[in-house]
């Protein structure tokens, strides 16, 4: 290999980056070839004077800057989307939605139980105390609306007197 | 978690990759953990190809913001630290481009520079002379790397201060391993074609 294919890849070399015949192709051509071994030095000189380049410290607060830059940028409804999953994420917190679930679930049930209940109330309030009477004593309760229907004091003697008359 | 493919599955051993997992189901926690070990890193590896406090530290922001932004459909393509480098890449290209023009200029670094030398030089244990002539090296070495074509830039960045192998260079810049050995191998001599004139003291 000449010099100008050796000055080419001894970067590479450097590097040791090369394959192990080329490496040793060049190990062996830099101990013979002053002027390729200067060409090596030079390369390795101005690659180690990188390392003299500062470096620079982030802002302490870096993290905090952060997160409100990005709560300035992201539109409410993401917000809420990603509060609901860190709540969801930090699984400490399920077992204490899942009584909540439970107690609001409940509540409700009871709610509308209750909000139900003075309709019958309001129904039996309408009935005048001979009708509740009658309701009281009548055993077909679930026959209740054909007893609505009926007119009382008369019809009813009618039923009660069923045995004297005589259907044919 | 299911993996549509084994190459997928073959990342999962990066701690990084499992924190971006953890992030994408909600773990801000892990976000931070990333955020902790890599942001000093982003920041110097661009402020490296800027050359300028202010951008570095804008830039850095919007590389995490990316990388928060996408961990809702994150699947693992690659090493974590490829990808965020390659992120990185992007949008110091991305912002080159953009403000071309407005780059700042070698003499501005220059002009940076003077401020902190005349700082140097009015403290009595600083030698003035010694001070002056470090300031001048640094600000070669800055305008040797910023003249560099910006893939050779990025190259020399990768190897020189973040240790990167020329397999992950390759992977971050989407090349080949015969293109990155290409890219190092012109850099370094237009490098030492530049710094050749500094007497190395």
């Amino acid at each position: 290999m000449d010099c100008r294919k050796i000055k080419k890849i001894i970067p590479i070399y450097l590097d040791h980056e090369l394959g192990a015949d080329d490496h040793r192709l060049v190990a062996e051509h830099l101990r013979t070839c002053p002027d390729c071994l200067a060409e090596a030095r030079a390369v390795e000189k101005s690659w180690e004077m990188l390392g003299e380049l500062d470096e620079i410290k982030p802002d302490p607060q870096y993290i905090a800057r952060f997160w409100r830059a990005l709560d300035a940028q992201m539109p409410w409804y993401e917000k809420i989307l990603r509060d609901v999953q860190t709540v969801f994420f930090q699984r400490r917190w399920v077992p204490v939605l899942a009584g909540a679930a439970v107690i609001v679930l409940v509540s409700g049930l009871v709610t509308f139980q209750f909000l139900q209940r003075p309709k019958t109330v309001l129904v039996l309030a309408e009935l005048n105390e001979a009708e509740l009477e009658m309701v009281a004593n009548f055993d077909l309760a679930e026959n209740y609306e054909i007893i609505q229907d009926i007119d009382f004091f008369s019809d009813l003697e009618v039923i009660e007197n069923l045995d004297e008359f005589e259907i044919s | 978690m299911r993996f549509s493919n084994k190459k997928e599955a073959s990342y999962l051993s990066d701690p990084d990759v499992q924190l971006m997992l953890e992030l994408k189901k909600g773990d801000r926690s892990a976000f931070e953990a990333l955020m902790r070990k890599y942001y000093p890193r982003i920041l110097n590896f661009i402020y490296r190809f800027f050359s300028n406090r202010q951008i570095a530290e804008d830039l850095s922001q919007d590389v995490f913001m990316k990388v928060y932004k996408s961990a809702l459909h994150y699947r693992p393509q690659s090493q974590f630290q490829t990808w965020l480098y390659t992120i990185a890449k992007n949008v110091c290209l991305n912002e080159l481009r953009r403000k071309r023009g407005l780059m700042v200029s070698l003499d501005e670094t220059h002009k940076s520079g003077e401020n902190e030398l005349r700082k140097e030089i009015a403290d009595p244990n600083t030698d003035p002379v010694k001070a002056l002539l470090q300031k001048e090296k640094v600000a070669l070495i800055r305008a040797a790397i910023n003249d560099l074509p910006e893939n050779q830039r990025i190259a020399v960045i990768l190897k020189r201060h973040e240790n990167f192998s020329y397999t992950q260079i390759a992977a971050t810049l989407n090349v080949t391993d015969k293109a990155v050995k290409s890219l190092l191998s012109r850099a370094k001599v237009n490098l030492k074609n530049k710094l050749i004139s500094i007497r190395l003291d």
